[in-house]
């Protein structure tokens, strides 16, 4: 392609004149308008990564909360109902509406810049997820306000959610699944389209960058998890709404239906949760260490294993229903071998680091805390995943020990180091070195120190999910020491909270490439224009900047008065053809508006299956049509490309 | 507070050299090469899937009962699902003849041929309301009721959608200037109808057949 062209260098005028076009064509517009027909993916990634972390702090307090409910036998601060709310809201508050979303907005707002495009390939349908996420969000919380929040465990198990929880607060649990997984698929749509077709020129498929493929990988897998667990909430909304039998034992129901589809569902969102962690990992390891991760290909290789995998899994949840005997011999086994992939990478990361020169700065701390914890993690994954052990301490704190090393080690810790890493990028100024050691000193022993003893708790026999406990069950003491724990991590998250409030408003000004990293995205300016690249680049190795010599070869041609991009080939990104983005719209908003016309009020009546199937597809029409409604009639095909020759029919 | 970056590491500055030029390239409207392809297949994959997992759910449940259907329901009607599927086939023409007609960029030839296809459309809807009829039980009459309504309202709802982007993309041919890539709206409905209609054909089989053969 590019190698007969003698590479021409750009004129500066004319990079300036492009660049001012290019200003004039994607600028956001201002005012609160302007914000609700944003469709820029990187304004619509900082939102999903802002409004997770505003639902992590609420997720964190009610942790919080429960800890201090816990510190001693016999407290009193919450009761038996109120503990299940908060145990319920916080699990689904961590896994549906931080884990997922803050990965999936990591992913929308990079991948575009980590591929050289310069906005996702249906950036209207992205801006719509944000929306519907977000509603999600606020039907959840508004009915936990109003003391309507879920109380059947995140997982909601019937008959305890159907036949036992009268009133409608499972009910708001099952709609903001509905509205959150409707959320991820947008998502997943969205990245797995630009990943396959908008990366620049070059970019073939091992020279993707690993964080690109845990996005592609954790995609996919939203593809097939989601709707899972969309159907099973549907199905207990039914349940409960209008006397359907899925899960009703009574009628020829079955309530192992719903765990069958909720952990085949509920297993894969765990990996969607920690794999696109791995690709934080790996960014930090090479730009840290000054290499390229060690074998890349079988990083990639672990990353697909795992994915595939995660699906073969979920049974092990399950271990203390009956199942057959060979079953749980199979899911026993598959549950220890997906250690394999994990343990790869591990190993890849660890040579790397041991053939570089690591700098330990705060990210790259991150990074190690990741391996402690999530390793130990691990660990006692492999324990519960036999039989026989799990027996025994399923139910118990040992559990609760189990799947917090897992979730805080393997998403928390590497999102906090990417956090420490891109912060430049996205806000164009670093930050404090000093306080990021602070929180990462602080968050690691608190962590240990919470979570810790609750593996002996569970040995203790505590069971989880009990709202206080008697002080002749001897728990009082690991008790205490816990919260102790959670409130460290309290001051280390503060510390966490004023750097990050501190670094935007006066952090030191970063430049585009202040780790001197080597993927794309710090090619673009800190923060990025929203084109992302003046000109796209072109790729000619997997670390594009570092291979750099003076030069940066990048596309022409384009054109800078239309919101266009660059399609390209899947396998080995051929350039092959072009397509025009439409631009800021206020239906995604609005269509999401219809979604929650449909979802919330089905929650109180029937009829609202058929007012939000009208409120949907006004809001399709409105989305599909916009020109339909537009009096200045469209140019004939052909002439509105001017470029482009006639065939001959359509001359006709 | 020092950054921690090691300056002399850090790239120097790039002059940018034009190594390709795309302006010889031009936007591709049907097919993989354009993105919105790559829209309706994700959703075709997802909503494919759904249907599995309600397939799935429904032979979960079979094992919980001796018969099937369970004792007092009686067995689905076989006529009205056949005509349906037959309805439904037949949808396959018009549609193709419209994609063929977009592909080729002949407009008069897309309104035609899309015309039909609304007009079978709505028969085909008519036939799935019937279709619920014919399943002779209700949601709330045990989990056999509730698995085959959901299944298929599930595919009812495609084919609401359906109806639905069809008569968008037919707005668009009829009363405004029609664009290339509203020529590649018809070629991405097609695929999506095909989907549609050849997903039925394991759930007819399931929901009316299955039942007579246990
Ligand atoms: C950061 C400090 C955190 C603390 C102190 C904390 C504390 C707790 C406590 C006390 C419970 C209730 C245990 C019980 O009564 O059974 C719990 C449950 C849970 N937590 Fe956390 N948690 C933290 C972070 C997280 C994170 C980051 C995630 C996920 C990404 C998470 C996911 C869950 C889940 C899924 C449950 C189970 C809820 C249920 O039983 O339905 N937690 N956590």
């Amino acid at each position: 392609m590019s190698a007969a062209l003698a590479p021409i260098p750009l004129e500066t005028e004319t990079i300036t004149r492009e660049r001012d076009a290019l200003q004039r064509t994607w600028a956001s517009e201002p005012g609160l308008l302007g914000w609700l027909r944003e469709v820029n993916h990187v304004s619509i990634g900082k939102r999903y990564v802002i409004t997770a972390f505003v639902f992590l702090l609420l997720g964190g307090l009610e942790a919080g909360v429960m800890r201090l409910q816990l510190s001693r036998p016999e407290n009193r601060i919450l009761n038996p109902d109120s503990y299940n709310q908060f145990f319920t809201v916080h699990g689904s508050t961590m896994m549906f509406l931080f884990a997922v979303p803050v990965m999936l907005g990591m992913g929308i707002w990079l991948v575009p810049m980590m591929i050289g495009t310069r906005n996702v390939s249906f950036p209207r349908l992205n801006a719509f997820g944000y929306y519907t996420y977000l509603f999600g969000g606020i039907v959840l919380y508004g009915a936990f306000l109003f003391n309507t929040g879920p109380d059947a465990g995140w997982f909601a198990y019937p008959p305890l959610s159907t036949a036992f929880t009268p009133g409608k607060r499972t009910d708001f649990w099952a709609q903001m699944i509905t509205f959150t997984e409707i959320a991820a698929l947008a998502a997943s749509i969205t990245l797995i389209a630009t990943i396959f077709k908008q990366r620049a020129p070059g970019m073939t498929l091992n020279r993707i960058p690993l964080f690109v493929w845990s996005i592609l990988v954790i995609s996919f897998m939203v593809l097939f998890a989601m709707p899972t667990v969309a159907v099973a909430s549907i199905f207990l909304a039914l349940d409960r709404l209008i006397s359907t039998h899925f899960f009703n034992a009574a009628e020829g129901g079955d309530p192992l239906l719903w765990q069958h589809m909720f952990w085949f569902f509920g297993h894969p969102e765990v990996y969607i949760i920690f794999i696109p962690g791995l690709g934080f990992v790996s960014h930090i390891v090479a730009t840290f260490t000054r290499r390229p991760v060690f074998g890349y290909p079988m990083m990639v290789l672990s990353l697909v294993a795992t994915a595939f995998m995660g699906f073969a899994l979920w049974v092990h949840h399950m271990f203390a229903t009956p199942l057959p005997q060979l079953g749980q011999s199979f899911f026993t086994a598959a549950s220890t071998v997906i250690a394999i992939p994990t343990g790869v990478q591990i190993f890849c990361w660890i040579a790397t680091i041991a053939a570089g020169r690591p700098r330990y700065a705060t990210p790259f701390l991150f990074v190690l805390g990741f391996f402690i914890v999530f390793t130990i993690g691990g660990l006692t994954g492999v324990m519960v995943a036999s039989v026989p052990f799990d027996l025994q301490v399923h139910d118990t704190y040992f559990v609760v020990a189990h799947f917090h090393y897992v979730l805080i080690g393997g998403a928390l810790f590497p999102l906090l180091g990417a956090i420490y890493y891109w912060f430049p990028k996205f806000s164009g100024r670093l930050m404090s070195e000093t306080l990021g050691k602070w929180h990462f000193w602080l968050l690691l022993i608190g962590v240990n120190v919470t979570f810790f003893p609750m593996h002996l708790l569970g040995y203790m026999g505590m069971p989880r999910r009990v709202y206080t406990y008697l002080p002749e069950t001897g728990w009082g003491p690991l008790n205490s020491l816990a919260s102790a724990g959670a409130g460290i991590i309290v001051v280390a998250m503060l510390i966490f909270a004023w750097n990050v409030f501190s670094s935007w408003r006066n952090g030191d000004v970063a430049g585009p490439n202040p780790w001197g990293a080597d993927t794309l995205e710090w090619a673009t300016e800190s923060p990025p224009a929203p084109y992302n690249f003046a000109h796209i680049p072109v790729v000619q190795s997997p670390a594009p900047l570092w291979e750099a010599s003076g030069t940066m070869p990048v596309v022409t041609g384009m054109r800078t008065d239309v919101r266009e991009v660059l399609i390209s080939s899947v396998m080995d990104a051929h350039p092959c053809g072009k397509h025009e983005h439409p631009g800021p719209s206020i239906w995604p908003f609005l269509t999401s508006v219809c979604v929650a016309l449909y979802f919330v009020p089905v929650i109180f009546t029937p009829w609202g299956a058929v007012l939000g199937t009208v409120a949907v597809l006004a809001g399709a029409a409105g989305w599909g049509l916009p020109h339909a409604t537009s009096s200045k009639p469209l140019p004939a095909p052909g002439s509105m490309y001017k470029d482009e020759p006639l065939t001959p029919e359509a001359a006709r | 507070m020092t950054p921690v970056m090691d300056t002399e590491l850090v790239p120097p500055p790039q002059r940018l050299v034009s190594a390709f030029d795309a302006s010889g390239i031009e936007e591709k409207y049907f097919g993989t090469d354009s993105v919105s392809w790559w829209g309706t297949v994700g959703f075709m994959v997802i909503e494919g899937f759904t249907l599995i997992l309600c397939m799935g759910a429904y032979f979960y449940l079979r094992k919980n009962e001796l018969g099937w259907p369970p004792e007092r329901t009686p067995l689905p009607d076989l006529v009205v699902p056949t005509i349906s599927l037959a309805t439904l086939l037949l949808k396959l023409v018009p549609i193709s003849m419209a994609a063929r007609k977009a592909r080729r960029w002949d407009g008069d030839g897309v309104r035609r041929w899309l015309a039909i296809t609304l007009a079978w459309n709505l028969v085909n809807l008519g036939m799935r309301i019937a279709e619920f009829g014919a399943l002779r039980v209700r949601w709330d009459t045990n989990a056999y009721g509730s698995i085959v309504w959901a299944t298929l309202f599930d595919h009812a709802y495609l084919i609401l959608f359906d109806l639905f982007e069809t008569a968008g993309i037919a707005l668009v041919f009829f009363r405004h200037q029609e664009t290339h890539r509203d020529f590649g709206a018809v070629d991405d409905d097609a695929m999506y109808t095909w989907f549609l209609v050849l997903a039925f054909i394991p759930v007819y089989v399931m929901l009316y057949w299955f039942p007579r053969w246990t």
